[in-house]
């Protein structure tokens, strides 16, 4: 008798307490690990993002930037740290999808705590003007005709961009020759310089080029085309749909994270997207929302290691 | 100890760094293995005239251009102690918190290295640790291990 | 666009500008001054709290820090032997010997007025030069990159030191330390002896703090307790005020600033190596060169100006071209576009008063220095150093602490530092130079990456690396400085 009372009673303690936990998170400030360097295209969103966020939280949430490894070593800091909801990761998807197949990490999508992805954006292959194609088709039709000849600069071996273009040339027989350079920015600067001949990588840095004629963007490596590439084609206007891949962002948390708290977290990021500074920053970047969280989130994790595992394997890149 | 033979044994070490690297590095996939093989080799390369030179000048009998050097460590008590002190302070810094550890970190290596006026050692650890409190907390922001009294 | 320049003076005139560069200038004295902790954090740091205001008063803040942490990181070099940033370990060479022989505040006002014309120089650069600078930056492909890495770390290893052997010896083991962790290119690890640690390689950073700052604080700690300084080695003589150093040493500096120039606008280099290479011409012009690392101020002044003239122009390729030259140019580049300033070509034609008036921000932090620097770094710091060195060894290790942790927030990164500072000590006292081992974690993967980068690009032909006109510039240039050195080798043999 005495006995369950004492069990009834401390359940009873533990249920009056739990809420308290929860809805008394976060009482200090956050440490928000972004796993690229600072001042990237990843840590301009995650920066803007935590602008509202911490309005939303009420509390400070600092970014800590943990580069290198393809992102595996922020990541990898953010498996090792306690699960107490004050230590989460703003990432991209390919330190989660893809670098896991190359590298030894300590983490899976098994493992870390899905809380909510926030935004997706397509790459996109650019040549200079006077390259003889003006469109997609063009542009996929002279690489087919001149296999091995053509260089294309990419974000380097565990990066997302370099899978999405070999996704496309292995279905449409091409071989280019893939450079890899340390991010978008070095890429653009060797294309720019003539020192390769197609630019592949994020948006954002190649888009004022397009606007004053120094590059043509023929192809997006989305399904649908991208507003702010009019002369770039989606996957789906080639007939390929099902080889988009894109680049998209999400917030994750330790293994074991209270999911009341990963919810405190989500939903003050569905909240914190809402502000429309926050939406014009988006839209300038190409950006677009897409707000995925909890078991969902970690499906399409999944799905996206999964399906990278394979063509991997198909290119002979994979090697855990 | 005289230059010379520092100079041998360090010849020696650099020889068998640079041997390793190179033969580690020969296994590389492809083009990552041309860096390690060369740094490797030319490492090996560079402390052979090292090695020459230093053995030449044992084996003449001369003392050699500098005569005997530095000691190795000047005071090796003082030495380990401040190594000994850090050590314990990593360790514990991630569980005690930041700015606790610090403090006694301060006050117990002034101690150690010989400061006798409690009054200077407590009062610069304190203005010391609110300093950095300041800094960190106030301006930067800065998350750092949490004290042991306020975690959750 | 010279109209536009001077259209922009009066929004980086306005109070709020100047406001945020005295504060940014402060903190990044303060922040250069404090081992351990670098401009990068303390600008990713205190950008957001600018998001809400203009981004003029985000930029002043940038321009503050940026130009205040490269004087700041002369302090502590100059009366400790600790670099406070990478870029300040040529200060070193002969700041610390100078304060030695007492002439520690000389030291200090020589690297201040440095620092100014270096930074002045450089702003003055950018703002007339940028466009056509930016074409510079495009035109080095990858084997260009390689040999400007060779050329730096070559020349460093051979000039620095007394033995060139021994100064090669140090390089490389830089080098080699640099290739630890996973290989950018192929993906695979490189002597990370299964560690998980070790996949990420060694950051730059901790490498310095661990080689440059433990072993002076490890001798001080061996030293019986007193006090560090006492005022009569900040006594600065008449005959050293401004006008008597602009007498002495504008040469110096007109030879360094060019250097910090050139060096400014390639992407990936960084102050370091400007410093260094100022360091090591001025030694080589010198009628005295042995006199250089025991307490020259020219030595000083060719380092101080040489990395503070990288500054502004890092911002070149970044401003004009939308490629961020650094990680400090890169976090303006994101503060920019959380204004909603989209960086690249047209931001000089959309958002003309914002970068033009940043440029002049540059200028004036520059200049805001003589005011601040000599100030503070003369009073602050002196009084700090009559610390005795019993509390003064233990506040410096927490500084490095808190700054090292703070990199990554990984405590497993002081332990690596504390490894390298034996390292270092150790070297120290094999008579091995350490700048070049530091030279070696930074430009080793910058040689070897571009190497391959272009042999992929030209399908392993190697005469490319021979056969382009800037890099058969560098290469020339790379001969002259190895046979002048070993002219000058051979002609002292001879006379001993």
């Amino acid at each position: 008798m005495k006995t369950t009372l004492l069990i009834t009673a401390t359940a009873m303690s533990a249920a009056a307490f739990a809420p308290v936990l929860a809805s008394d998170y976060p009482n200090r400030p956050i440490e928000i690990i972004v796993p690229a360097p600072a001042g990237g295209g990843t840590d301009n969103v995650a920066r803007m993002l935590n602008q509202y966020l911490e309005q939303e939280l009420g509390q400070a949430a600092a970014v800590l930037n943990v580069a290198g490894g393809g992102g595996a070593i922020g990541v990898n800091q953010l498996a090792r740290s306690r699960a107490d909801g004050y230590t989460l990761l703003s990432t991209w998807n390919s330190p989660i999808t893809t670098v896991p197949h190359m590298q030894r990490v300590q983490y899976s999508y098994e493992t870390l705590t899905p809380i909510t992805s926030t935004s997706q954006s397509a790459y996109t292959l650019c040549v200079s003007p006077d390259f003889p194609a003006d469109n997609a088709e063009e542009l996929l039709t002279e690489l087919q005709a001149n296999p091995g000849r053509y260089t294309y600069g990419n974000d380097g071996v565990g990066g997302t961009m370099r899978l999405a273009a070999e996704r496309i040339f292995d279905a449409f027989d091409i071989t280019a020759r893939p450079i890899p350079f340390g991010g978008a920015g070095e890429t653009l600067q060797n294309f720019l310089g003539g020192h390769v001949d197609i630019y592949g990588g994020s948006i954002t840095p190649v888009l004022p080029y397009v606007e004053d004629g120094q590059a043509k963007c023929l192809l997006v490596t989305s399904a649908d085309d991208n507003d702010a590439l009019p002369q770039a084609s989606g996957l789906a206007a080639l007939g390929h749909a099902e080889l988009e891949t894109v680049l998209w962002r999400m917030m994750l948390g330790p293994e074991g994270m209270d999911e009341a708290r990963a919810e405190v977290i989500a939903d003050a990021v569905a909240r914190a997207v809402k502000h429309p500074e926050f939406q014009a920053f988006l839209a300038d970047q190409g950006e677009t929302l897409n707000l995925v969280r909890g078991e969902a989130l970690r499906e399409r994790l999944q799905q996206e290691a999964q399906a990278i595992g394979e063509t991997l394997e198909g290119l002979g890149l994979k090697q855990h | 100890m005289s230059m010379t033979y520092r100079d041998l044994f360090s010849g020696l070490a650099f020889l068998i760094i640079g041997a390793i690297t190179a033969w580690m590095g020969k296994d590389f996939y492809d083009d990552a293995a041309y860096v390690p093989l060369g740094a490797g080799s030319l490492m090996s390369l560079f402390a052979l005239p090292l090695i020459w030179r230093s053995s030449r000048r044992l084996l003449v009998g001369s003392p050699g251009g500098q005569a005997v050097a530095t000691a190795l460590v000047d005071h090796p008590g003082r030495f380990l102690a401040t190594l000994g002190c850090c050590l314990v302070y990593y360790v514990t810094l991630p569980h005690i918190g930041f700015y606790t550890t610090s403090a006694v970190f301060v006050l117990v290596l002034a101690a150690v290295l010989g400061e006798r006026r409690p009054k200077v050692v407590v009062g610069i650890t304190v203005v010391f640790i609110t300093l950095l409190y300041g800094l960190f907390a106030m301006v930067l922001r800065r998350p750092l291990p949490v004290e042991f009294f306020l975690a959750s | 666009m010279f109209e536009s320049l001077l259209n922009a003076l009066p929004v980086a005139l306005q109070l709020g500008s100047l406001v945020s560069l005295v504060v940014g200038t402060l903190v990044g004295i303060l922040i250069g001054a404090l081992p351990g902790l670098n401009p990068v954090m303390a600008i990713a740091l205190m950008l957001p709290l600018t998001y809400g205001f203009d981004p003029v008063i985000a930029l002043g803040l940038v321009a503050g820090i940026y130009n205040g942490s490269m004087y700041g990181g002369s302090i502590p070099a100059i009366l400790l032997n600790i670099p406070g940033t990478p870029a300040a370990i040529a200060t070193t060479f002969d700041g610390y010997p100078m304060t030695r022989k007492g002439q520690g505040g000389l030291a200090l006002k020589t690297a201040c007025w440095s620092s100014a014309i270096g930074g002045i120089v450089s702003a003055l650069a950018l703002m007339t030069l940028a466009p056509m600078l930016a074409k510079v930056t495009l035109a080095f492909g990858p084997s260009e990159y390689f040999w400007v890495a060779v050329f730096g770390l070559v020349s460093i290893a051979v000039l620095v030191g007394k033995e060139a052997s021994k100064g090669m010896l140090s390089a490389l083991l830089g080098v080699i330390i640099g290739l630890v962790g996973v290989d950018a290119i192929s993906g695979a690890e490189r002597y990370t002896f299964g560690t998980l640690y070790l996949v990420g390689g060694f950051e730059l950073l901790i490498v310095l703090i661990g080689l440059y700052a433990i072993p002076p604080v490890l001798e001080m700690a061996e030293k019986p307790n007193a006090s560090y300084f006492n005022a009569d080695s900040f006594r600065v003589s008449a005959g050293d005020g401004g006008f008597g150093l602009i007498r002495r040493y504008w040469p110096t500096w007109a030879r360094s600033s060019l250097t910090g120039v050139c060096v400014g606008i390639l992407p990936g280099a960084g102050g370091n190596l400007a410093a260094l290479l100022s360091y090591n011409e001025a030694k080589r012009r010198a009628s005295d060169p042995d006199s250089f690392g025991t307490g020259n101020p020219v030595g000083v002044a060719a380092a101080e100006s040489g990395n503070s003239a990288d500054n502004a122009s890092a911002m070149i390729p970044s401003l004009t071209l939308g490629i961020p030259g650094n990680l400090i140019a890169a976090l303006v580049l994101g503060a920019l576009m959380i204004h909603g300033l989209q960086p690249g070509p047209q931001l000089f034609t959309r958002s003309p008063d914002v970068v033009f008036g940043f440029m002049w921000q540059l200028l004036l932090t520059a200049m805001l220095l003589l005011l601040l620097g000599g100030m503070i770094a003369t009073r602050l710091f002196a009084q700090i150093l009559r610390m005795p060195t019993a509390l003064l060894v233990p506040t410096t290790l927490v500084l490095m602490a808190i700054g090292i942790y703070t990199v990554n927030g990984n405590v497993v990164d002081l332990y690596v530092m504390l490894a390298f500072g034996m390292l270092g000590y150790l070297l120290n006292r094999l008579a091995f130079p350490l700048a070049p081992v530091v030279l070696g974690v930074l430009l080793g993967p910058m040689a070897e990456q571009n190497l391959r980068l272009s042999m992929l690009i030209y399908q392993n032909d190697w005469t490319v690396l021979f056969s382009r006109p800037i890099s058969l510039g560098i290469v020339a240039l790379l001969t002259a400085v190895l046979f002048s050195q070993a002219w000058r080798a051979w002609r002292s043999q001879q006379h001993s």
